[in-house]
């Protein structure tokens, strides 16, 4: 076997090759990131409706102590604050529910969360279109991170990237943080369940 | 010059990558060629010292054994390895619980079941340890930023086995960078880093 001699015919086309390949480069670094992603956020306050494209939460209470009942109804207790917050979720168009949230605190904080948890999770289940169903959010957070802080909430928690959020302030204050991190009287957080009216 | 380049040009392509092969090979010796890389020794953390994992910060306290975990569960098939830790996430977002437990490996101790439920006994170093909020007995779960937690590592073992008197546990540390798969990012990699040392003894209540 001998070196093949180079053709001009080869030579161009290894050179469109590469140009192409060099394209393709240009573009990719000049696409928007992937990370640009992010849900369409839809802000609110406590005792606001906030409307999504899949459905409508409302957050009605927002209540903290070092004690709660976790998923199983075990007494659980934090070095933090469990805070929990209640709400309300009706579906639109079609069955939903919401099953992802994340409590962003003032400082930067991150708590992310979903239905699978029994510390930190949301209890809501699936509401079908115009009934209303309540819901609640237990999270355990560090006291510093509760005055200030919001809360997002979505239904998808495979990748929430991709749909409506509702982003609510929770209205906490440092003096409220500073109570909840001492109170010791446990709070019972309420099932989820289906409102049996449609709206 | 003409006779070279007729030489060169009357040489077989396999010729060529022969040689290219014995090139890279010799300049492969300057670095150690083939030898196996010896990798570098861990570190050692002491017991009660702080040492950070990333992303958690970890204090291991002590090590005990016992055929009662809480109240309401017991072993009926062996006994409970127990490892008391303080914990912390120092990334400053929710971390997984897997990601916690990936984060320590126990080494050489035999009859190690895979997991509360199964029957399999597996390399201790396989198992990934239960963990356990001391102060109430609830699984941790994923953790939460800023928290300090007393947990529990718990491994099960076999009670055909003799009760271990020391326990070796390898730390490891991860990586936050983004999922070849999905493109988002998490904690991977679990890499040792630093291994620890605790005695046992027996929990008597």
């Amino acid at each position: 076997m001998r070196l093949p001699r180079l053709q001009p015919a080869r030579l161009g086309a290894g050179a469109l090759v590469i140009a192409a390949l060099a394209v393709g480069q240009s573009m990719n670094d000049h696409l928007p990131e992937q990370h640009d992603d992010r849900a369409f956020e839809r802000t609110g306050v406590v005792g606001q409706p906030v409307d999504l494209r899949f459905g409508t939460v409302e957050v009605t209470s927002v209540d903290g102590s070092t004690v709660t009942a976790g998923s199983y109804g075990d007494r659980i207790a934090t070095p933090g604050v469990f805070v929990v917050v209640e709400f309300t979720f009706t579906a639109t168009n079609e069955r939903a529910g919401v099953s992802y949230g994340e409590l962003r605190a003032a400082s930067g904080d991150l708590v992310t969360f979903s239905s699978f948890g029994e510390r930190t999770r949301i209890d809501c289940g699936m509401s079908q279109p115009s009934f209303t169903n309540d819901c609640t959010a237990v999270i355990e957070v560090a006291s510093k991170d509760l005055a200030g802080a919001t809360l997002a909430l979505t239904k998808e928690f495979v990748d929430p990237r991709f749909d409506d959020m509702a982003v609510v302030d929770l209205g906490i204050t440092k003096d409220e943080a500073r109570e909840w991190a001492r109170r010791t009287d446990p709070i019972v957080p309420r099932k989820s369940a289906t409102r049996m009216e449609s709206s | 010059m003409a006779r070279m380049r007729s030489w060169l040009s009357g040489l077989s392509l396999r010729y060529y990558l022969y040689s290219a092969g014995v090139v890279v090979l010799l300049c492969s010796g300057l670095f150690g060629g083939l030898d196996e890389a010896t990798p570098d020794e861990p570190g050692v953390v002491k017991v009660a010292a702080q040492t950070e994992a990333a992303p958690f910060r970890l204090t291991f306290e002590r090590a005990r054994w016992s055929t009662k975990l809480t109240e309401k569960l017991a072993s009926d098939r062996g006994r409970f390895l127990i490892i008391v830790a303080k914990v912390e996430n120092t990334s400053g977002r929710t971390v997984s619980a897997g990601t916690l437990q990936e984060a320590v490996r126990l080494d050489h101790v035999p009859g190690i079941f895979k997991g509360p439920d199964g029957a399999k006994v597996v390399p201790s170093s396989q198992v990934d340890p239960q963990v356990l909020v001391k102060v109430d007995g609830s699984s941790l779960g994923p953790l939460n930023p800023g928290l300090h937690h007393e947990v529990a590592f718990v491994w099960e073992q076999r009670g055909a086995e003799e009760p271990p008197t020391s326990l070796r546990l390898r730390l490891r540390t991860h990586t936050w960078r983004e999922s070849s798969i999905d493109e988002q990012l998490g904690w991977f990699d679990p890499t040792t880093y630093a291994g620890i040392t605790l005695p046992v003894t027996e929990v008597t209540s």
